[in-house]
């Protein structure tokens, strides 16, 4: 859920591009140091904003027969941590912008402090305090994917109360109206993500367990042997 | 609509020739006149001059437009309406339209749902110049020249790249998840565990593949001597006077004729 190209006013526009700036700059710095030390990182970062754009567009199974797609910055958060989510995912947006016509450019600022800022500095804070408070890896990656669907909802929600005040009730009346009407599809689409976070992150354990241990998104434990064979639509 | 439509159309249209500046200046005019000017009727002249500029000057068929605005239209319609619908009763009760129980419809929530549409259809519409006209790798090509950091439009460019190489790859695993039934909505819940449970796969396999695929590639790269930037070259275009000057006069007339209809010049 991003907000369209032409739908806030300029003053706003200007605001969430100031208040998404110093994240996106931290995030391209912390990018450029790492392509500088490690070169090798070059290809991976862009294969991380590929993965996350084709997350998107990937559909999820629902009941009823319709579908939905993830956000996928709870997966890159996880695996890459939210400085480089931020500039990661404004290059998505740019993207899903000029090739999805999903977003626009005069609210790249609003949808990247919702859905590259917020979204994954709340999902990796639940991330590490479940971590912290010795919670399994399983409910630290639901909590993440979560909480980051949840609050990029929430700051968008947020963002268009604020451009469109509601005329009897003002911005709390107007983020009610907003955060209702947009549950009935975000609220079911965060905990699906939630859940399919964990059944990734379960079937990545099994397929590429060393190196989640490497990226220390995995706690320690016995090393799964390598040469079983991993279910077979892994290599479908 | 695919993933690709757009770029697709953007790679065919005429307008590729064209110099990427002159196309940004005048869909991010437009875009600014959208933003900018009183909806009626800023918003209407820039919708018209960027269907104008799509269908006919840039030869984009009726079809791919349609498939680009419609995801956007959703999204303002049900924007819209609940921008139009207010909650809780309002104390001037002649300012009421229509009221149903908490909610109420009047001339203020009218004007600002009919504002959200008319400018959120036309600034879509005035990027779409440059979505369905400028190939993505022109666009990062042309961003060098504003000095942003060689590596950051290196990630951007080779992610756009690998979009595609990944794109490839869900398709296949997809269509043999289903060749194998993966997808058959039979068994307890309509087969929903082992659905989901394949779309973590596919993802998962997606991921590795492509963590596989960038390491090789890094190592491809390494051992050409790619080790700095990736630099390719560029296209000479030669740029339009002419296209120019329709930019600047049709920006400043679309501002120009607020004046007199609308009595100002501001939203």
């Amino acid at each position: 859920m991003h907000i369209a190209e032409g739908v806030l006013s300029p003053t706003e526009c200007a605001v969430w591009y100031a208040a998404a700036a110093p994240f996106v700059i931290h995030g391209a710095r912390e990018v450029i140091r790492q392509v500088r030390d490690h070169p090798e990182n070059k290809l991976l970062l862009a294969t991380a904003g590929a993965f996350t754009f084709v997350l998107s567009a990937i559909k999820l199974p629902s009941v009823s027969g319709s579908s939905s797609h993830p956000t996928g910055t709870g997966v890159g958060t996880v695996l890459f941590r939210p400085p480089v989510m931020a500039f990661l995912g404004m290059i998505v947006l740019i993207f899903q912008a000029l090739l999805l016509a999903h977003g626009g450019i005069s609210t790249l600022g609003a949808n990247t402090f919702s859905m590259a800022i917020a979204g994954p500095w709340v999902g990796y804070g639940f991330y590490r305090l479940t971590k912290r408070l010795g919670g399994p890896d399983a409910l630290a990656i639901f909590l993440c994917m979560v909480f980051a669907d949840f609050s990029t909802y929430c700051v968008t929600s947020f963002q268009l109360a604020i451009a469109f005040p509601d005329p009897n009730t003002g911005i709390m009346g107007a983020a009610g109206k907003f955060l209702g009407i947009f549950a009935i599809t975000q609220v079911p689409l965060a905990l699906a993500e939630g859940v399919l976070g964990i059944l990734l992150f379960r079937f990545l354990a099994k397929a590429a367990g060393p190196q989640l241990r490497a990226l220390g998104v995995l706690s320690g434990g016995p090393e799964p042997a390598t040469d079983l064979p991993v279910k077979e639509s892994a290599d479908v | 609509m695919t993933i690709t439509s757009l770029d697709d159309a953007a790679w065919d249209s005429p307008w590729r020739s064209r110099p990427v500046g002159e196309k940004v200046a005048l869909s991010l005019g437009l875009v600014a006149t959208a933003l900018c000017t009183p909806a009626w009727p800023g918003t209407m002249f820039v919708s018209a001059v960027a269907v104008v500029a799509i269908l006919l000057l840039a030869r984009i068929r009726p079809k791919v437009l349609w498939q680009a605005i419609s995801a956007p239209l959703v999204f303002l319609l049900l924007g819209g309406v609940s921008v139009l619908v207010s909650v809780g009763g309002s104390p001037d009760q002649t300012a009421v339209w229509w009221q149903g129980g908490p909610f109420s419809i009047g001339p203020a929530s009218t004007r600002q749902a009919a504002n959200l549409f008319a400018h959120g259809m036309a600034g879509t519409l005035a990027l779409m110049v440059l979505a369905l006209t400028t190939p993505m790798v022109d666009l990062l090509t042309w961003m060098r020249r504003l000095h942003v950091p060689d590596p950051l439009l290196e990630i951007a460019s080779l992610t756009y790249r690998l979009i595609f190489v990944l794109l490839d790859t869900v398709v296949a695993s997809h269509q043999a998840q289903r060749a194998r039934l993966g997808d058959a909505p039979a068994g307890p819940w309509h087969g929903l565990r082992r659905r989901w449970e394949n779309t973590a796969a596919l993802m998962g396999s997606v991921g590795i593949r492509a963590w596989s695929r960038a390491n090789r590639l890094s190592d491809g790269l390494v051992n050409r001597g790619f080790e700095s930037a990736l630099l390719t070259l560029s296209v000479q275009r030669t740029g339009s006077w002419r296209f120019r000057t329709i930019t600047v006069l049709v920006i400043v007339g679309s501002w120009a004729a607020c004046w007199p209809i609308a009595g100002r010049l501001w939203r």
